[in-house]
């Protein structure tokens, strides 16, 4: 069953960026043979550890708020903050964006293209997302992640910034993830319609993106 | 009976799991998580890893005469640490492996997506 979407009743367009605009699991499955190699070449499993740590951290601050989050998020017991946030930017941002573009969602780019005629397209992520939407090769109006607004989904707060940014109200905005639980809650709380990727469609040639313009 | 990949590998992931204090994925998400990045590792590499984790499966028959998949959970995780600290370096190289594909495979998302 398809879902008729109004598109021409949104100014906003806002997508998640893991899960929604690249496939995970085949990224993922890549990334942690690259991380056995590197625990094997080091006889060390401090890389892995560090950032299942952080991950978990991640997860929890999801459901707590805290006021110093851009640092709090490195502060992991028995680690320096520096190492890391440099273990992570590594790992979890530099070094699957020579990776991604071959796992980008199939009809991302041509959906991007035509939404840019008529609409803003925003990206609302709990990570870093720039160089990931470069990579994909992909643009858009706006850009806002946790470290940004101190939070991480399902707090609305990046997508209540991005309507402020674009001067639109919760009616006109779409909300398009992959887990209901933390995008979908997130444009619930904010008033946001969502479509979430794996429930109302699996990829951007879906037809219900078909009279998006 | 005879050595079991899948079995060795689902073994190896309760292990690990039942070793971590704080495992946010279960057991059976990280053996798929495992056996799904085993199956995604380019041709070359997969005979060997699996003629090593079949001898791996064989080993414990020497001394208690049963798989390390029928081991009870305890005798696992000793022959599993006693594989991480081996001398001989392929011993330590399959478990650094298994065990760090295992501990990626207890993550938050990829215990969602598997």
């Amino acid at each position: 069953m398809s879902i008729a979407i109004p598109w021409d009743s949104f100014d906003l367009i806002v997508f998640d960026m893991d899960g929604t605009l690249y496939d995970q699991p085949p990224l993922r499955r890549r990334m942690a043979a690259l991380l056995a190699r590197e625990a094997i070449r080091q006889r060390s499993l401090s890389v892995m550890r560090t950032l299942a740590a952080f991950r978990r951290q991640r997860e929890a601050m999801a459901n707590a708020v805290t006021n110093d989050f851009a640092v709090a998020q490195y502060r992991l017991p028995g680690h320096s903050p520096d190492a890391v946030r440099a273990t992570v930017i590594d790992w979890m941002e530099q070094r699957p964006l020579a990776m991604l573009r071959e796992y980008r969602t199939p009809g991302a780019g041509t959906l991007f293209t035509r939404l840019a005629r008529n609409h803003a397209i925003a990206i609302f992520s709990d990570y870093a997302a720039q160089a990931k939407l470069a990579a994909l090769g992909l643009s858009a109006r706006y850009c806002v992640t946790a470290e940004d607004v101190g939070r991480l989904k399902p707090d609305p707060a990046g997508l209540l910034w991005l309507m402020e940014q674009a001067k639109t109200t919760p009616q006109r905005t779409l909300m398009i993830g992959d887990r209901d639980e933390r995008d979908g809650e997130a444009a619930r709380r904010a008033g946001v319609r969502a479509l979430i990727r794996g429930r109302d469609f699996r990829h951007f040639d879906d037809p219900i993106f078909r009279h998006a313009s | 009976m005879l050595p079991d990949f899948d079995a060795t590998v689902r073994a190896i992931a309760d292990t690990v799991a039942l070793r971590e204090q704080r495992p946010v994925g279960t057991a059976g998400q990280a053996s798929a998580f495992v056996l799904a990045s085993f199956a995604g590792l380019p041709g070359y590499l997969r005979p060997p890893l699996r003629a090593a984790t079949l001898i791996f499966d064989a080993w414990p028959v020497i001394g208690q005469r049963t798989y390390f998949h029928d081991l009870p959970p305890e005798e696992r995780r000793r022959t599993v640490e006693a594989w991480e600290r081996s001398f001989l370096g392929p011993a330590r190289m399959l478990m650094t492996f298994y065990v760090s594909l295992s501990l990626f495979g207890l993550w938050p998302d990829d215990a969602r997506h598997g």
